[in-house]
């Protein structure tokens, strides 16, 4: 692939083979927040489920990933290791004008880290977790422009190089027990849902195009903290 | 005779009781546990590599049945969801461990589908449970996700 931000086309057979290509972006997140929460456990989790039946052999906090919206046909159909780290795109995408040229996407994700069933005095244990540290542990990472020291060398994931976002944002986080029709009965997955919101700016397909006829020019406004998402704009964009 | 014994021969009992349908013709589907694999990083990138096991009673087919609509609607089952088994449970010279058909030794990342090869072609199920809280019998059900 010349180009691996931007749509090719026609789309290739081994594209849709790879899956993930199409759509880079989720893969690029997902990464970018297994490796946040693998490092955030990384001195506790031996500590943290050395008592826990099913997860005392574990040796990473994401034992699993994949992506996938989570659905009782996946947890039936893919056999899964906890903890089983979940991300896609859900709900309904919007799209609306961000400058006179461009076009932005609003879009919502659901991460999803699933612990397993667990006994009460493990829910205990692991409750701020995945009520508290988590999400704040997301929350941080969205906030500081898809930065987690972790992933990347440190380096934003928007951006010039990076994937097409404009702004992401952790909007909510529920972390009741998730029931799962299982033989008959309900088995309650202990875990946390968190539900992030992006804004995607259009992509252009510059391979449709000869290179010496398109140009963008990325402009990014930081500081000591970072780059402020929110102010990544293609402002200036010249096209034959 | 221990209890343990005695479990063993009803679960040889059950097995030949079991394999006579087949041997009369009366089991026209035959019945695999498929395994896939794939060789991207992500469960379905790349090519697949599938793994059947035939799933048989005294070397012959299990029962395969469409349940009634009633069955459906208590089971919270879709339509054109199917019930396989009874399937005897492992003893020395058969069956099949509830392990096995639970995929507990399934590796991470792969799938897991009950296939019948019938009259109907071929068509492959999810598995919506397994009952395996009985001592001659395991029965699974299963909901249609493709056919060919």
């Amino acid at each position: 692939m010349s180009t691996i931000y931007a749509p090719q086309q026609p789309l290739l057979a081994s594209d849709l083979r790879d899956g993930t290509f199409p759509d880079p972006v989720r893969l690029v997140l997902l990464d970018l927040f297994r490796a946040a929460i693998i490092n955030r456990f990384s001195l506790t989790w031996a500590t943290v489920v050395a008592e826990i039946p099913g997860l005392s052999a574990t040796t990473s906090a994401v034992e699993d990933f994949y992506l996938a919206p989570l659905t009782e046909q996946l947890l039936q159909e893919r056999k899964f290791a906890f903890p089983f780290l979940l991300f896609d795109r859900v709900g309904t995408a919007e799209y609306a004008d961000a400058t006179l040229t461009e076009e932005k996407t609003t879009q919502q994700w659901d991460l999803h880290w699933i612990v397993g069933p667990l006994r009460i005095g493990e829910l205990y244990r692991l409750r701020s977790a995945l009520n508290k540290l988590l999400p704040d542990l997301i929350k941080d990472v969205c906030g500081r422009g898809g930065v987690h020291p972790a992933y990347n060398d440190g380096q934003s994931v928007f951006g010039p190089g990076g994937i097409p976002l404009g702004s992401m944002r952790l909007v909510n986080h529920n972390a009741d027990a998730l029931p799962v029709q299982n033989a008959g009965n309900v088995t309650l997955y202990h875990g946390v849902t968190m539900r992030i919101e992006t804004t995607e700016f259009d992509a252009e397909p510059v391979d449709a195009y000869p290179t010496f006829l398109t140009a963008a020019v990325s402009i990014a406004v930081g500081g000591y903290e970072g780059l402020i998402p929110d102010f990544i704009k293609r402002e200036v964009k010249i096209k034959g | 005779m221990s209890s343990a014994a005695r479990l063993e021969r009803y679960r040889q009992i059950a097995d030949n009781a079991r394999r006579i349908p087949g041997e009369h013709g009366l089991r026209p589907n035959r019945v695999y546990l498929v395994e896939s694999e794939w060789d991207g990083e992500y469960t379905g990138e790349g090519e697949e590599t599938q793994t059947a096991l035939e799933l048989t009673v005294g070397g012959q087919p299990p029962k395969a049945r469409q349940l009634n609509d009633e069955q459906i609607a208590m089971g919270e089952l879709a339509a054109g969801a199917i019930e396989i088994g009874p399937v005897t449970p492992q003893f020395s010279t058969g069956g099949f461990s509830a392990a096995m058909l639970l995929a507990q030794a399934v590796e991470k990342g792969l799938t897991r589908h009950v296939e019948l090869v019938g009259p109907m072609g071929t068509t492959q199920f999810r598995v919506t449970s397994v009952t395996t809280d009985r001592a001659l019998r395991y029965v699974f059900r299963g909901e249609p996700v493709g056919s060919s």
